[in-house]
């Protein structure tokens, strides 16, 4: 099942291959982004200036203009835009440069679905979370909103654990808020006034990152053509967030081992460690475990990290608080808009309340942007929802209910006589059961884009089938 | 078999990932598929010939501009061979002091004419020509 095809931000491509552009705009609008298109900087300013867009995807090799100043306007005109610049491999140092100027990620070319759209999740929900007003009922000092007991008591944690030093490792499925938990880490520590210094390390090109994180020299490498402090530099006296901490590289967590055991730092190329004092946050969407067994992951780094787990629930398991982050985002977009709805209704809440929501807080706030962006105003009746969504919610399809497992001797007899087609939904449903109707998990150990899963489900909700 | 057949027969060997492009089909659907390979076709022949007159001229500012979106084309659709090529020439046209072994024109040339004709011949293959 797709993602439900909200609209809360539309997107901007500003790309000069025409063939790129298709294959980039397929991609987005398969995930339910609205896409608007522009081959040459002076289009894509008209088209910035015309729409409003706060997403800009941006190819820094264009025709008419360097990409960098392109971007400069665009953030002077509006300043929380979030561009998100693609580059080609030679590209690498002007990308780290678009990254200092306050570039949301950067993405290397060739195209990588997974990181492109993940890119453009982070982006939305980025400019979505800063949305939300400060203070609403039931709001914790975290930023959270929700007076569920599990949000209790990870707020609880937080204000435990903010004080120390100690390492703190967020785990949670994608949309569940680990960077404003990281945050909210931060905010409540004796360090909040320090900078608070957030890295993807899932977005970084491999090559990149040792860069990124500890810096480097002039000269070190062809491109280091002055030197750059990295991130753990930079977070001196504060916090450093490491997010997708998983997709490190292994050389890389040899490095970062040996940062967190002598808090110093080697920059590419230097011959001198630098002495830092950086708090240690970081987070992964995956099961850091999985990643060990795997030997994706160290061991070693591992228990060094995971010192203090923090594990951000899937929004399903927080009760009433989908209802509380609803009726806050409804308010908020509406004054946004500049329209004026009068709360969910009963069919609403009760639909909110059986929604699984593989999108978690992420899926929540797109859902209500769909609604304030495409209706006038009023109670908000189930008629205002995106179809899919409400199709999902009333079909078992993403929450099945959990067949006693048969043995792999009767197993095989059950598959065989069927078509191939029903056998991939078989197989599909039943790894759905297993990891709690989590669509990442469940896409991961399918060898799955998790978009690819959305659509198969997507497609099965509107043609079900015998079981 | 002359060395042309020979160097032909083993640039079609190392062509690119076909299921890479079939994927992206898939992703565009029924009414944008026939377009996409249309577009890819038309924007590979436009590099063949950015990349022709560069190489002819040593026009490196221009090998630059066309190595940039011939690696980002190749690499999409799966092309690996010609994007390695693609990103070799990239680097080295943009540094004057260039170790790298700048890749043969005539090889990365003939890829790129092998690809195109490959595919044309996908399209009509899976009635993707309008």
């Amino acid at each position: 099942m797709a993602l439900p095809r909200a609209k809360p931000v539309t997107v901007l491509l500003i790309e000069d291959m025409p063939s790129l552009q298709l294959i980039y705009r397929s991609v987005l609008a398969g995930a339910g982004h609205d896409v608007r298109l522009a081959g040459s900087a002076a289009e894509g300013m008209a088209q910035f200036l015309q729409t409003g867009v706060q997403v800009v995807l941006l190819d820094l090799g264009l025709p008419d203009r360097d990409g960098l100043d392109l971007m400069a306007e665009m953030m002077a005109v509006r300043p929380e835009t979030r561009v998100i610049i693609i580059t080609a491999n030679g590209s690498i140092n002007k990308a780290v440069e678009a990254m200092r100027a306050g570039a949301q990620e950067f993405l290397v070319k060739p195209f990588d679905e997974v990181r492109f759209l993940n890119a453009v999740g982070n982006a939305i929900e980025r400019i979505q979370l800063r949305r939300l007003p400060p203070k609403a009922a039931g709001q914790g000092t975290g930023g959270f909103i929700g007076s569920s007991d599990v949000m209790a008591r990870i707020q609880g944690k937080i204000n435990s654990v903010a004080s120390s030093m100690a390492t703190v490792f967020i785990t949670g499925e994608s949309g569940t808020g680990k960077e404003l938990c990281a945050q909210a880490v931060h905010g409540n520590s004796p360090r909040a006034k320090g900078p608070f210094i957030a890295l993807n390390c899932g977005a970084i090109p491999h090559d990149l990152l040792e860069s990124e994180v500890f810096g480097h020299v002039k000269g070190s490498f062809t491109g280091a053509i002055s030197d750059k402090p990295g991130a753990a530099t930079a977070a001196d006296g504060g916090t450093l967030f490491l997010d997708e901490i998983c997709e490190m590289a292994p050389a890389l967590q040899t490095k970062l081992l040996r940062f967190l055991q002598t808090s110093t730092v080697l920059p590419v190329g230097a011959t001198r460690p630098i002495k830092v004092n950086v708090r240690i946050v970081c987070a992964t969407n995956r099961d850091p475990l999985d990643a060990v067994r795997r030997g994706q992951f160290r061991e070693d780094l591992y228990y060094r990290l995971f010192v203090v787990p923090i594990h951000m629930p899937p929004l399903r398991d927080r009760g009433d608080d989908v209802i509380e982050i609803a009726e806050t985002a409804l308010i908020r977009f509406a004054e946004e808009e500049g329209r004026r709805f009068d709360g969910l209704t009963q069919d609403v809440v009760d639909l909110f309340r059986r929604m699984p929501w593989p999108g978690n807080v992420r899926q929540v706030l797109n859902v209500i942007r769909n609604v304030v962006v495409l209706n006038d105003g009023g109670p908000v009746t189930v008629r205002m929802l995106p179809e899919d969504m409400v199709r999902m919610a009333e079909s078992a399809v993403l929450t099945p209910q959990p067949a006693v497992m048969p043995g792999p001797e009767l197993l095989m007899d059950s598959l065989l006589g069927r078509p191939l087609a029903e056998v991939e939904r078989i197989i599909v449903t039943a790894t759905l059961a297993r990891y709690g109707g989590s669509i990442p998990k469940a896409a991961r150990v399918l060898d799955l884009s998790p978009s690819t899963l959305y659509r198969k489900l997507e497609a099965w909700a509107k043609d079900p089938i015998a079981r | 078999m002359t060395s042309d057949d020979t160097q032909m027969i083993r640039a079609r060997q190392h062509t690119f990932d076909e299921a890479a492009l079939l994927r992206l089909l898939g992703l565009a659907g029924p009414t944008d598929a026939p377009e996409l390979m249309r577009r890819l076709r038309a924007d590979l022949r436009v590099l063949l010939a950015g990349l022709t007159a560069g190489f002819a001229a040593e026009d490196r500012s221009e090998l630059r501009r066309h190595s940039h979106d011939l690696l980002a084309i190749a690499g999409t659709i799966g092309a690996r061979h010609l994007h390695h090529l693609a990103q070799v020439l990239n680097l080295c046209a943009r540094d004057d002091a260039c170790v790298l072994a700048a890749p043969d024109a005539a090889d990365l040339l003939r890829r790129l004419k092998v690809l195109i004709d490959r595919l044309q011949d996908m399209a009509v293959e899976l009635g993707l020509v309008p």
